[in-house]
């Protein structure tokens, strides 16, 4: 600790003050890769005892399906720390990994007119 | 991980599958939406989300005022740091979701710009004439990476009204490119600007290209990236 006179450490004064570490336990990086707008779904799996955060992201994914971005802005954790927790839930189980869901191709003429049809039925709607 | 001590045979039981109460569509589109600071992008994404849209804003302090130059937004007083990020779920023909993010104005954010236009279906750079160069960046990164983008320009109350032509010819925009103005706060102008997005990338898939680029561009998805 510094010697300063009044200098204390930040976690001493505020114990609300948790580093991204003690969130991740440990973990630097997601074991499994995700975007911003990975979509997590949950497996309807029963979970073991998790973490207070982990605990709120497998509850928001069961609400319904959300992706990381959203629940790094719900929980307002760094996206990476909550890419982390995630990667933790899909290893346990109760999150689907992303891996397994094709992803929808952005240049396919097919998808590119079903998305034009739904924009344009929002339109009249 | 071992369960709780004293948790109850209820709690341990699994959860039956509709425990998921809204599972997500099988089909996900993502549009980003660029421009300069104060373009507009945050409004835009608000109006089409139907979620809460999360964004993280912050008010500008003394430094940050160096580098966010207040000419001609004087009545804005924060400005987005991170990305917006807004929902809209369609259900015509297929239920999917159509993810949309605004993508961090300032040059200092560029590196989330690659993570974010991956797999995207296009671009949307909103402009406001009273600053047309902030969106040159933008349109610059867009064309470079081959992906589809029109040009929306949003009509600010108080801002001198060009014509569309005027715009793109400032922008030196090839006449493929659409360019139409628009209301960011207004949903069905909002839309009219991602179905003429989504049109032109329509187009752009089925006409040649000048040589040297393909029709997908460099955008392909590669499947999840680390």
């Amino acid at each position: 600790m510094s010697g300063e006179p009044g200098a204390v450490w930040i976690t001493q004064r505020d114990p609300e003050v948790l580093r991204p570490y003690m969130l991740t336990m440990g973990g630097t990086r997601p074991r499994h890769p995700m975007r911003y707008d990975t979509v997590l779904n949950a497996t309807g799996r029963r979970s073991g005892a998790l973490q207070p955060e982990a605990a709120t992201t497998l509850d928001l994914c069961r609400q319904r399906a959300r992706t990381v971005v959203e629940v790094a802005g719900l929980l307002r954790l760094p996206v990476l720390v909550t890419k982390i927790i995630a990667s933790g839930l899909i290893d346990q189980g109760v999150l689907a990994d992303p891996a397994e869901r094709p992803p929808t191709d952005p240049h396919s003429p097919h998808n590119l007119r079903h998305l034009l049809d739904g924009l344009q039925a929002l339109e009249v709607s | 991980m071992s369960a709780p001590p004293g948790a109850s045979p209820r709690e341990l039981s699994p959860l039956p599958r509709s425990a998921v109460e809204i599972p997500a569509p099988d089909v996900q589109f993502k549009i980003v939406i660029g421009g300069g600071f104060g373009a507009g992008k945050t409004t835009l994404v608000r109006c089409l989300s139907e979620i809460a849209p999360l964004s993280t804003e912050e008010i500008l302090t003394a430094e940050g005022e160096q580098i966010d130059s207040l000419d001609g937004i004087d009545r804005k007083t924060t400005t987005t740091v991170a990305m917006d990020f807004g929902i809209r779920t369609l259900t015509v023909p297929v239920r999917s979701a159509l993810h949309l993010f605004g993508l961090p104005g300032q040059d200092r954010f560029r590196l989330l710009w690659d993570d974010l236009a991956l797999g995207a279906v296009g671009a949307v750079v909103l402009t406001d004439t009273r600053r047309l160069p902030d969106c040159f960046p933008c349109i610059d990164y867009f064309e470079d990476r081959g992906t589809p983008f029109v040009v929306a320009v949003n009509q600010f109350d108080g801002a001198h009204r060009h014509s569309v032509q005027a715009v793109r010819q400032a922008l030196e925009l090839p006449t493929r490119v659409p360019v139409q103005t628009c209301d960011a706060r207004d949903f069905r102008s909002a839309l009219g600007v991602l179905r003429a997005l989504v049109l032109h990338a329509l187009q752009e898939l089925t006409t040649p290209l000048p040589a040297g680029r393909s029709a997908a561009g460099p955008d392909q998805p590669t499947g999840m990236l680390p």
